[in-house]
């Protein structure tokens, strides 16, 4: 028997003859099983290939235990750096009233008429001061809704006492809106592009298909949304706008003609968005309900219809994938708050009501909106930074999204590129933690990292290459050339 | 109870041989799809399982659940083995956030 000492991994079944092993940080090998057996019966002898693999993924090492510790230490910290930055991203919702009527929204949407749902200066005022009570560098402040366009003047206000309050805090900080561009005029893009806000829009595909899952209360949201989105990328430059999709039944099975569409509108790339199951969408889901199954398979054939464009010389990307690509590829951490552990929600982001209301996400918040306050983490007009971040709510959900102490997720092999969802788990299971064999994000996660592992694991040159241009977000070719 | 009348299948599985905590491990797995009794007999473990859509596949569920045992038992032996040291890389990983910013200040 060889002595050498293993170091923490998780391995699984992949496939009829292979096993595929992740260690603590994510690197990962995949064994035929017969070297799978020899190594957990320590059989693996100093002089084969095998051994240096394993020792250079730091599965497995032999006397030197204080080199491999200090490596993993560091890797791990680097995994988990978005701790370090607490609270980065701040969400502000001005008002809830929508002129848009999109079947899986995920708010109560109120009539255009209804102010009562609108932020006013006070509240807003202690938003932004609030915000900047968070220890970080750097902020984002995103502006959701309803549609935020409908209080302007307070998106506008927010901005400019947040740029002011700046003068003093010398933090870097960020604006994003969130809009349907319905409402977009040249005053409106003036003040945008003169404070350098990004636009995050949604789009749904083909005219069929967002209309169908987008539809305003007056007008024809496709073309309307066409001539405002180029509107807005001749005035802003196209780095400034981005877009992302729901899938609801009607797209799926049509991944492919939407990011034709997407192309065709000079994006380039797509978020292919799971359905959430709150809100509005909630009480249609028999009407847009699919299958994690046909979702993933949908998901997949978009995919590979984009490695295909990839090949051909097009250079798009698909956002899920990429982030995950760069925690299996890279040492590297990620900033998206459903693929944390312990969880994002709280301690990544916060969202903000219009009534000062906070909660840890924006999902708990379409909770509360339907009359369950769970997640709720006080109000910015009675409780101060501390009684909202640092309250023992924050922290049990903390503790108990720690997906290594977790059942079912600390032996999982993809746990290094995983992460929780407790409010989607609350809401299927009433349960924070949930039971994750029947937890529809760790069933979704499965799948496609099961696919980007056949990938992987085929070990196509080109492919690789492209899932690696993804990864630095910049076209293969520049990459070749530099 | 009745075992005439209860559906499903009963593993014996031998205690000295596969740990609780890997028998516990395998049984979670397949509460989606089937209902899993346990019992603790000295050296034995009975467990029933009953499939829950009224599909009896008694041979194919008995092979599934014994290589997934198989599996969850080499994960326990590897807990154990490597707890201590997941731990030390752990505490070493978040402790010296705040020894680097002060070395740096000094």
């Amino acid at each position: 028997m060889n002595k050498y000492k293993f170091l923490p991994f998780q391995f699984n079944r992949f496939g009829h003859n292979n096993v595929l092993l992740t260690n603590l940080v994510g690197e990962f090998i995949f064994l035929s099983n017969h070297d799978f057996n020899l190594l957990i019966n320590h059989k693996v002898d100093r002089y084969q290939k095998i051994y240096q693999d394993l020792k250079s993924k730091q599965i497995i090492t032999d006397n030197d235990i204080d080199l491999p510790i200090d490596m993993l230490s560091t890797k791990y910290r680097t995994k988990k750096s978005y701790l370090d930055e607490f609270t980065t991203l701040h969400m502000v919702v001005p008002t809830l009233r929508c002129n848009g009527n999109c079947i899986y929204c995920q708010v109560s949407s109120k009539d255009l008429e209804d102010h009562n749902c609108d932020m006013d200066k006070i509240i807003a005022k202690r938003i932004v001061e609030m915000i900047f009570h968070s220890p970080v560098r750097a902020i984002k402040i995103e502006f959701q809704g309803g549609e935020p366009l409908l209080n302007f003047e307070i998106v506008k206000f927010i901005i400019c006492y947040a740029k002011k309050l700046n003068v003093l805090y010398q933090k870097n900080i960020e604006f994003v809106l969130c809009t349907n561009l319905i409402l977009i005029n040249e005053k409106i893009l003036n003040f945008l592009k003169k404070h350098k806000v990004v636009i995050s829009t949604s789009f749904d595909g083909p005219e069929e298909i967002h209309n169908y899952n987008r539809p305003l209360k007056n007008g024809n949201s496709y073309h309307l949304f066409l001539e405002k989105l180029e509107k807005t990328k001749n005035y802003l430059g196209k780095d400034y706008i981005s877009a992302l999709m729901t899938t609801t039944k009607r797209s799926i099975g049509n991944f492919k003609s939407i990011v034709d569409e997407y192309i065709q509108m000079g994006f380039h790339s797509i978020f292919f968005r799971i359905i959430n199951p709150y809100g509005l969408a909630k009480r249609e889901i028999f009407e847009m309900g699919y299958t994690i199954e046909d979702f993933v398979e949908s998901y997949i054939e978009g995919l590979e219809y984009i490695i295909e464009l990839n090949l051909h010389g097009t250079f798009f990307m698909e956002e899920y994938a990429t982030l995950l690509l760069t925690r299996i590829l890279t040492p590297f951490g990620i900033g998206f708050v459903d693929l944390q552990s312990p969880a994002g929600a709280g301690i990544e982001c916060a969202i903000y009501n219009y009534n000062g209301d906070v909660y840890l996400s924006d999902e708990g918040r379409m909770l509360g909106e339907m009359g369950d306050k769970y997640f709720s983490l006080g109000n910015v007009q009675q409780d101060n930074f501390e009684k909202i971040f640092n309250n023992n709510f924050l922290r049990y959900v903390t503790a108990n999204t720690y997906l290594e102490t977790l059942p079912e997720c600390n032996h999982c092999v993809y746990l290094p590129y995983c992460g929780a969802d407790p409010v989607r788990n609350y809401l299927e299971q009433k349960d924070i933690i949930g039971n994750k064999v029947i937890s529809t994000h760790c069933k979704k996660n499965r799948m496609i990292l099961d696919y980007l592992f056949k990938i992987i694991k085929d070990n196509n040159n080109d492919v690789l290459d492209i899932f690696y241009s993804w990864v630095n977000r910049i076209p293969l070719e520049e990459i070749k050339l530099s | 109870m009745d075992r005439k009348q209860e559906k499903g299948i009963l593993l014996k599985i031998d205690t000295s041989i596969y740990s609780k905590d890997a028998i516990m491990e395998t049984s979670y797995k397949f509460t989606n799809e089937y209902y899993i009794k346990i019992d603790f007999k000295n050296s034995i473990c009975l467990i029933r399982i009953t499939p829950k859509n009224c599909i009896n596949d008694n041979i194919n569920i008995k092979r599934e659940f014994n290589n997934e045992l198989v599996d969850q038992q080499i994960r326990y032996r590897l807990r154990n083995e490597t707890t201590e040291i997941r731990n030390i890389i752990i505490k070493k990983a978040f402790s010296s956030f705040e020894d680097n910013e002060k070395k740096l200040n000094e």
